[in-house]
């Protein structure tokens, strides 16, 4: 059993910039989405016992890159460049924001980044409830896309295994379990790493106490399996 | 409960060839996966490893080689797909030419996994992949959430811009003149400059030792330790005392209830850094000694990325069948401030039933895993 106690959803790049100075000095060479889901983190870690010791799950974004990145690529790739901005390498680079974030915490615990499928915040879940560490931060960003760097955003959620109440909702929300069962035929997703997590974070406040079984909705699964997460609201 | 892991089939696509047979015959011969590559001409870096048995110019390449290496393993195993989970690194995006056409990693893991059971996790922790995936599926496999996973990973980032890239990191091997493109990577060597980029597949059958008696499957090697951790120090370099590989390889020790003195060789990650050789030899040093032999198979294939680790343990695992450790290919000067048993020049016969493997990915995270000689 685990407890969501903390989750944060970030949108605005400008926000972190000027809300959170020093943490934006840490993450400006950065693309969008390792910013926000970093920020993200950040605020979710305020909520930690032990940061230093917390598993981290990341989620890497569907939309991978940035503007500057693609750039670069497309200037390569058609012989127009013969030398590439090492900074902008690292928008391309799939654990970047696990690495950034355990930087930032001295964590040196198990930690795994988990590539831009559809449908890996759920498996993230997974890896929650299978995890044995007093805490786990999940958390990922992603964009509409990586060529343009449209509509960034960011997600984080902190887990327990100590019952507690979930700091901005004010009541305990438990993750019970996920569920899978095959799908009977392909089914159309959108590839984001964050989207699903804030989808399902919406509805989370306003749900009568007792058992919810959320039905993950098709676009934000794996393409493959319908998808049940069972939460016990306080 | 706990369950005694085994692996029961294996694939791999190398630049030494498209099975595991013809990787370990390269390696014990000397041979090199590692040539100038000729779509690579006129750039500062054209030295890489290609798997020339698959067509150069698709754009779901990754696909076909990890394709290739997948069906390898369930052959040789004799399991399906469907009731076999998959634990998968696909490396970075693809693009390919000009016109410039993209393939994200992810649309290829979805390909690959959609023929799978359950689970089916994309692992990315860069250099780290393939062994982080092997060892999260024999976590799986051990606690009995799954009876069985192939797991592994595959790579084709050798394009100019990863290569631009990298080299402005400083982690591949600039072309020198005058020297063979095959010398490009030197591990642990005292006149290293970096590693070559290769593209290639590795996958591993991970099952519960119950689930392959029942269907009368002999073993070919057994896991039984997994250990990971994160440096928290810098994105392009660990720290100099291998401080998070060192944690990994004790965490892999812990888990198997084995001692440091059970590692009778090491297959190493030895890229040809200059940091992240010291820095591996330091931790090597300070968890298993001096003494234990030593390997790294990039000299001879390149760095695979993602498919890195798994092509490595299926090294591994025939070092733990024959008792022979390969040679490290391009070490000849072996750097003072990499003081280890190093293997070099030739195999060496040890005798060598158990080996640690392992792998550190740029950006911090570090991953080890412990296989053994299957004894029923």
């Amino acid at each position: 059993m685990t407890w969501l106690v903390a989750s944060a959803e970030r949108t605005e790049i400008g926000a972190v910039r000027d809300g959170a100075p020093a943490l934006w000095r840490e993450l400006r060479r950065y693309n969008a989405p390792v910013q926000l889901a970093v920020a993200a983190a950040h605020e979710v870690v305020a909520h930690a016992r032990l940061p230093a010791e917390a598993a981290l799950v990341s989620l890497a974004p569907c939309q991978a890159g940035s503007p500057d990145l693609h750039r670069w690529v497309r200037a390569v790739e058609e012989g127009s460049a013969q030398r590439m901005n090492p900074t902008h390498t690292l928008h391309s680079v799939d654990n970047l924001g696990l690495s950034v974030l355990a930087i930032a915490l001295g964590n040196h615990a198990w930690g795994l980044g988990l590539g831009g499928a559809p449908g890996m915040f759920w498996v993230a879940l997974e890896l929650t409830c299978e995890r044995s560490e007093p805490e786990v931060i999940v958390f990922g960003g992603d964009q509409g896309s990586g060529y343009d760097g449209t509509d960034p955003e960011g997600v984080a959620l902190l887990f327990s295994r100590e019952p507690a109440p979930h700091a901005s909702l004010g009541r305990t929300v438990k993750l019970v379990g996920i569920e899978r069962r095959r799908a009977t035929g392909p089914r159309a997703v959108i590839a984001n790493a964050a989207a699903g997590a804030r989808s399902m974070l919406a509805i989370l406040g306003d749900q009568p106490p007792g058992e919810l079984a959320y039905r993950v909705p098709a676009m934000h699964g794996d393409g493959i399996d319908d998808l049940v997460v069972t939460w016990e609201l306080g | 409960m706990s369950h005694r892991v085994v692996i029961t089939g294996t694939g791999a696509l190398s630049p030494l060839g498209a099975t595991p047979a013809a990787l370990w015959r390269g390696l014990l011969d000397g041979r090199a996966g590692i040539r100038s590559v000729a779509r690579l001409a006129g750039l500062e870096v054209t030295s890489g490893g290609e798997v020339g048995e698959i067509a150069l110019d698709r754009i779901d390449r990754d696909e076909v080689i990890a394709t290739r290496a997948i069906d390898d393993a369930l052959r040789e195993s004799g399991r399906d797909a469907a009731t076999t989970g998959l634990l998968w690194g696909t490396a970075l995006d693809t693009y390919t030419g000009a016109p410039m056409v993209h393939r994200s990693a992810g649309a290829c893991f979805t390909t690959l996994a959609a023929r799978f059971g359950s689970p089916r996790r994309m692992i990315a922790v860069a250099c780290a992949t393939g062994t982080a995936a092997i060892g999260e599926a024999f976590r799986l496999v051990r606690e009995g959430r799954v009876q069985a996973c192939v797991a592994g990973g595959s790579s084709v980032m050798l394009g100019r811009h990863y290569l631009f890239g990298f080299h402005a990191l400083r982690a591949v091997a600039a072309d020198v003149a005058g020297e063979p493109a095959d010398r490009a990577c030197k591990p642990f060597d005292r006149d290293r400059r970096g590693f070559a980029l290769a593209d290639g597949a590795g996958a591993l059958v991970i099952e519960s030792l119950e689930s392959a008696g029942r269907r009368g499957v002999e073993p070919i090697a057994e896991l039984v330790g997994y250990g990971s951790s994160q440096d928290a120090f810098d994105l392009n370099r660990p720290p100099a005392d291998g401080g998070g590989a060192v944690l990994a390889m004790q965490r892999a020790l812990s888990d198997s209830q084995l001692g440091p003195s059970a590692i009778e060789a090491v297959n190493a990650h030895g890229t040809g850094t200059h940091v992240g050789d010291i820095a591996e030899a330091s931790a090597i040093q300070t968890v298993l000694g001096e003494h234990v032999p030593v390997s790294s198979l990039k000299g001879a294939i390149g760095h695979t990325m993602a498919a890195a680790g798994a092509l490595e343990a299926i090294a591994a695992i025939a070092t733990c069948r024959t008792g022979v450790v390969p040679p490290t290919r391009n070490l000849v000067h072996p750097d003072e401030a990499c003081r280890l048993d190093h293997v070099i020049g030739a195999p060496r016969e040890t005798g060598a039933s158990c080996v640690v493997s392992v792998s550190f990915g740029m950006g911090g995270q570090n991953a080890a895993i412990i296989l053994r000689r299957f004894v029923s």
